[in-house]
């Protein structure tokens, strides 16, 4: 046998190798003796009596075949103790380390104690500092009055904190009453940077009496009450927003919103969005959702391009709307969308005349029209002012887009005959066969 | 039987076991029987002190062993020279062959003046 395949067998197998082999011994010396003459049991007694004490001639061969491994055992425990020790000691020594940095740290502080009060005195009188909140006592709170009192404490704490506590521990807390009472004094006070996620916990609580206060926090006061992000509220509660009485409570903040901003600004830029923003709004959730997104949300003007050209392109009208309102206010984007907005003129009459009005607004903004399509916008424009022949069609298109296209002279008084007279005078001036040709010319050559 | 007459000489042991061994395999049993009929019956091998001395020497590389049946069809654990166990035999001959000249020198030395 190998000295691998030796120290490959486990400590029982070894050792019930050595008590076989003994045994064989034994048993052979008893044979022999029998076969002497003598009695079984003689013969066994007699066998050990030469063979010696087993148990020490056992032992003896185990220490031989362990002995590796028993030293190794020893080893390895003798090193697991200078390990533990090690460890022991560096913790020890690290902790007087520390205790001797928490010393200096001490003597720092109190060197620089007369130095901050000095500091403090020539900074003149300062409010006085409040007292953390007892985070671990919010739960327990029973008394609406306590709760009340907890929550200015940590209104004048001025930390987030609060707010953060009251997320992980509101719905434990069993009274309506005293989640009632936690809530007013951030929403009341207004500012407070974590106010939403309050109303967005009391909005959704399992009573319907906080949630009704909830709904009439919401409608009695604007988004920026709430939140130092306005609208903000739209993101983060993306699930509820479609639900209705919360939804509509919402949309009611929203509004409010809008008024404010409409009433405190008079940019051209801002009254646009507001102007957006309300009409958007009056639909409610969704659309309302995706547009002040779009709109409001995203802010900044280094994507308004593209953001112009995806409202205009927009599949939703009401998006179309808010984005043709908004290129008019910026002549430099209107013209670098023009094609875009003209494609709303062409798109009538499958798109609503209100659209095209709005389009054609927004294409008198601009400082210069594209002219390789000129003929052919214009045509269906007259078609359109023809077969639209209202006081506000009048207005955007007649005085404006078509007499810049043609040059012709106002037209903000025309009606419908006249400019279907005007193309009969006219018409011989054009040349293109492509315009002669197409639906918009036969349909006023048919009139 | 006659009954043993005499324990091995101290550092003895390990030699006769090589020896034993010299002429093939055998278990611990037959290794004393041999030892024993050697010597007409004359060295008694202490049998306690046979395995640890087998297991020591098979550490060290001298013979190995193998499990097998004995002639009785009893599994036993059979013993076998290695070239080591050889090259230590030769040795311990030596050994043993240089210790008793040394000895019958001794003994054959006349008192002087006699």
């Amino acid at each position: 046998m190998g000295w691998f395949e030796s120290t490959a067998r486990s400590e029982a197998q070894i050792e019930a190798e050595i008590r076989d082999e003994l045994e064989f011994h034994l048993e052979q010396r008893t044979r022999e003796l029998v076969e002497q003459g003598m009695g079984a049991d003689e013969a066994r007694a007699e066998a050990e009596r030469r063979f010696g004490s087993v148990e020490r001639v056992r032992q003896s061969c185990r220490r031989v075949q362990l002995g590796e491994r028993i030293m190794l055992q020893r080893i390895q425990f003798v090193l697991n103790l200078v390990l533990i020790v090690a460890v022991g000691v560096l913790g020890w020594r690290y902790w007087q380390s520390n205790a001797s940095v928490q010393d200096q740290l001490h003597k720092l502080s109190q060197l620089l104690e007369p130095r901050a009060a000095l500091l403090a005195a020539s900074a003149g009188p300062q409010p006085p500092h409040s007292p953390r909140p007892a985070l671990e006592r919010f739960k327990a709170l029973k008394d609406p009055a306590a709760a009340a009192a907890w929550a200015e404490q940590m209104l004048a704490w001025e930390s987030d904190a609060g707010p953060g506590a009251m997320n992980q521990g509101w719905h434990s807390v069993e009274s309506p009453q005293v989640r009632i009472a936690l809530l007013a004094p951030f929403v009341t006070r207004g500012g407070h940077g974590r106010a939403i996620e309050i109303l967005h916990l009391a909005a959704t609580d399992r009573d319907a009496e906080v949630r009704e206060q909830a709904f009439r926090f919401l409608k009695s006061y604007a988004f920026q009450d709430f939140s130092g992000k306005p609208l903000s509220i739209y993101h983060e509660w993306h699930d509820e927003i479609g639900q209705k009485p919360l939804g509509d409570a919402l949309t009611e903040s929203a509004k409010r919103y809008a008024e404010r901003l409409r009433a405190a600004s008079g940019a051209p830029l801002v009254r646009e969005l507001v102007l957006i923003e309300s009409i958007d709004l009056e639909p409610a959730q969704v659309r309302g959702r995706d547009v002040l997104h779009d709109i409001l949300w995203s802010g900044g003007e280094e994507n308004l391009y593209n953001r112009a050209y995806r409202w205009i392109e927009s599949d939703n009208t009401e998006i179309q709307f808010a984005g043709l309102r908004f290129v008019a206010h910026f002549p430099q984007l209107a013209e670098a969308i023009s094609s875009s907005v003209l494609n709303v003129v062409l798109a009538w009459p499958w798109k609503s005349p209100a659209l095209v009005v709005v389009a054609c607004r927004a294409l008198a903004a601009c400082p210069q029209l594209p002219m390789e399509t000129n003929s052919e916008v214009s045509l269906h424009l007259l078609r359109f002012c023809v077969e639209n022949d209202t006081p506000e069609v009048r207005q955007a298109v007649g005085s404006g887009i078509l007499e810049r296209l043609w040059r012709l002279p106002s037209g903000s008084e025309r009606g419908a005959a006249q400019w279907i007279a005007w193309w009969k005078e006219n018409r011989a001036q054009f040349s293109d066969p492509k315009l002669l040709e197409s639906e918009d010319a036969r349909w006023l050559d048919a009139r | 039987m006659a009954e043993p007459k005499s324990e091995l000489l101290q550092g003895t042991l390990h030699m006769l076991i090589l020896k034993a061994l010299e002429r093939g395999p055998l278990h611990g049993y037959a290794i004393v029987r041999r030892i024993e009929e050697s010597s007409d019956a004359f060295l008694r091998v202490e049998e306690g002190s046979l395995y640890p001395a087998l297991h020591r020497m098979e550490r060290r590389g001298w013979i190995e062993s193998e499990w097998g049946a004995s002639e009785s069809n009893r599994r036993a654990k059979f013993y076998e020279l290695t070239n080591s166990g050889r090259r230590q035999l030769r040795e311990e001959l030596a050994g043993w062959e240089r210790t008793r000249t040394a000895i019958e020198g001794v003994l054959r030395a006349q008192p002087k003046g006699a």
